[in-house]
């Protein structure tokens, strides 16, 4: 009895690049979402082993970029990481209409070489909002 | 003109309607070998070894056969080769000599006895329809019986299955029909002058028989893919790669990016120099009955209640880890400098977080401010 496979060797040898290129397309893929999460993260956050996730379209982000050198104060802008500069007034008036759209939540994304005092006086002018519960920005730790 | 179907057993491939010359031309040249099968084109009937094919046998045939009689199988030739080395009688004589219903006047002496005529031999005909088997006739005894006429090819309805066989001279047609003798040795009986009947072709009472039977199951029980008229399945793969990409697609931007963060009390919103000034401000003593107090200067210097701790995770862990079970408070108040690093204050609400300690923040002043007053040093924020 012939099999079929002892007499097709000699024609199928060609590779099917098929699901090579599907894996491609796949690790593509992924790699356009991940670097898009990545960029966002233009502050450096301080490391925490503990902590809570908090959805970015149920929050009102603030971030304060370390001074740009010794002794200057760091900037405060509204949104996560990128967004307009602005002081205390308007990071007051930002959380306001977060409130007001349902965002009672206050991100704080404070750099960790930002001085402590600069984070409480920022943390301190947006606790003026009625109904909020503030949050200090961190990174999973490495270990 | 009539064609053939081969099937190549090497391939598992069957070609269609080949005129039977391709078929010798192949089978010369080697494009064909020996064990590949043939049948009559668009017939169901059974395959037959190329080399058991009467028509092709002279191409294999030696070429003294050849001379003899091109369509002479093998067996044949050698019963001829075997009498002329026995320096009998002539070929054609041999040709004769087989029990082949010679009408001439001279019948085969080895085969038939002497008084067998030809009268005889036509008379038995209908014996032959009747049984359908050659062998079945031959085995009947008796010296009228063993020479068996068959029909005439013209009498039939249906043509023979091989009637396409080289017919170039029908001189002798009456005299050329089926050796009868010669069938019960392994080659078939054929004659380049002869028709084949039915009976022979359809009823497996030639000397195929079992080879026949053989080729059949060969052929029908390879695992080769079906001809090119079979309907291929419709491919799936690339439908499969396209929901998956949806599938991926839909996931990622279903779903919702989370910020890690720590939740932390809101600092007083009123300054520690007004706090102080309305009389709301406590001291350290009376802090440290409730708190566990956490200080941090700016370079980072951590204490526990005065006391040094090293600014790392450990040790500050454990160290209100023991705190907490000695004196029973079940706070945390830290007391870090305006300038230290923010980083350290994460920790230090990192570390209360790891033995579920509360957290309240006291407020520095701020440098720029000038001095704190002098008796409550810091006010705190439960």
């Amino acid at each position: 009895m012939l099999l079929r496979r002892q007499v097709s060797e000699e024609r199928d040898e060609h590779i099917d690049m098929t699901p090579m290129v599907d894996v491609v397309f796949q690790l593509m893929t992924f790699m356009l979402f991940s670097v898009q999460m990545v960029s966002e993260e233009d502050v450096k956050v301080p490391y925490a082993h503990h902590g809570v996730g908090v959805e970015e379209s149920a929050a009102t982000f603030l971030t304060l970029l370390k001074p740009s050198a010794p002794g200057a104060e760091p900037k405060l802008l509204i949104g996560n990481g990128k967004g307009d500069v602005a002081n205390l007034d308007g990071a007051r008036n930002a959380v306001t209409e977060g409130v007001k759209e349902g965002r009672r939540k206050v991100v704080l994304q404070a750099d960790g070489e930002v001085p402590h005092g600069e984070v409480l006086r920022v943390a301190g002018a947006v606790s003026e909002v009625e109904g909020i519960t503030l949050h200090i920005g961190v990174q999973e730790a490495d270990n | 003109m009539a064609t053939w179907d081969v099937f190549h057993t090497q391939t598992l491939e069957i070609e269609r309607s080949i005129p039977l010359e391709s078929v010798r031309e192949a089978l010369i040249q080697g494009r064909l070998s020996e064990d590949d099968l043939i049948r009559p084109a668009g017939t169901s009937d059974a395959w037959v070894r190329l080399t058991d094919f009467p028509p092709l046998l002279n191409v294999k045939a030696s070429p003294k056969v050849q001379a003899s009689s091109q369509s002479t199988p093998p067996s044949l030739a050698r019963e001829r080769q075997k009498e002329e080395e026995k320096g009998g009688e002539s070929p054609e004589e041999s040709v004769v000599a087989l029990p082949v219903l010679e009408r001439d006047d001279e019948p085969a002496e080895d085969s038939f006895p002497p008084e067998e005529n030809q009268e005889e031999s036509a008379v038995a005909l209908p014996v032959l329809e009747e049984k359908g088997n050659l062998r079945d006739v031959l085995d009947v005894g008796g010296p009228d019986d063993s020479a068996v006429a068959l029909p005439a090819v013209g009498e039939e309805d249906e043509p023979p299955d091989f009637t396409d066989w080289p017919d170039d001279d029908d001189e002798d047609d009456e005299a050329s029909q089926v050796a009868l003798p010669a069938t019960s040795a392994a080659a078939p009986p054929r004659d380049e002058h002869q028709d084949w009947p039915p009976e022979l072709t359809s009823s497996g009472a030639s000397d195929w028989g079992k080879e026949e039977e053989e080729d059949e199951a060969i052929a029908g029980f390879t695992l080769a893919r079906g001809s090119a008229e079979t309907v291929e399945e419709l491919d799936l793969a690339a439908m499969v790669d396209v929901a998956f990409q949806l599938v991926l697609f839909f996931l990622v931007t279903a779903t919702t990016v989370l910020y890690k963060s720590l939740e932390v009390p809101k600092p007083n919103p009123e300054s520690p120099a007004s706090a102080a000034t309305q009389g709301r401000s406590r001291s350290l003593e009376e802090l440290q009955q409730d708190f566990i107090l956490v200080e941090i200067d700016p370079a980072g210097t951590m204490k526990i209640d005065q006391t040094p701790v090293g600014a790392n995770m450990a040790e500050l862990v454990g160290r209100l880890r023991d705190t907490r079970e000695k004196t029973g408070r079940k706070a945390m108040l830290l007391s870090a400098d305006f300038a230290t690093p923010h980083r350290n204050a994460v920790l230090a609400y990192d570390a209360a977080n790891e033995i579920g300690l509360e957290i309240a923040i006291a407020r520095p002043r701020d440098p720029a401010l000038g001095a704190p007053p002098p008796p409550p040093r810091k006010a705190a924020q439960g």
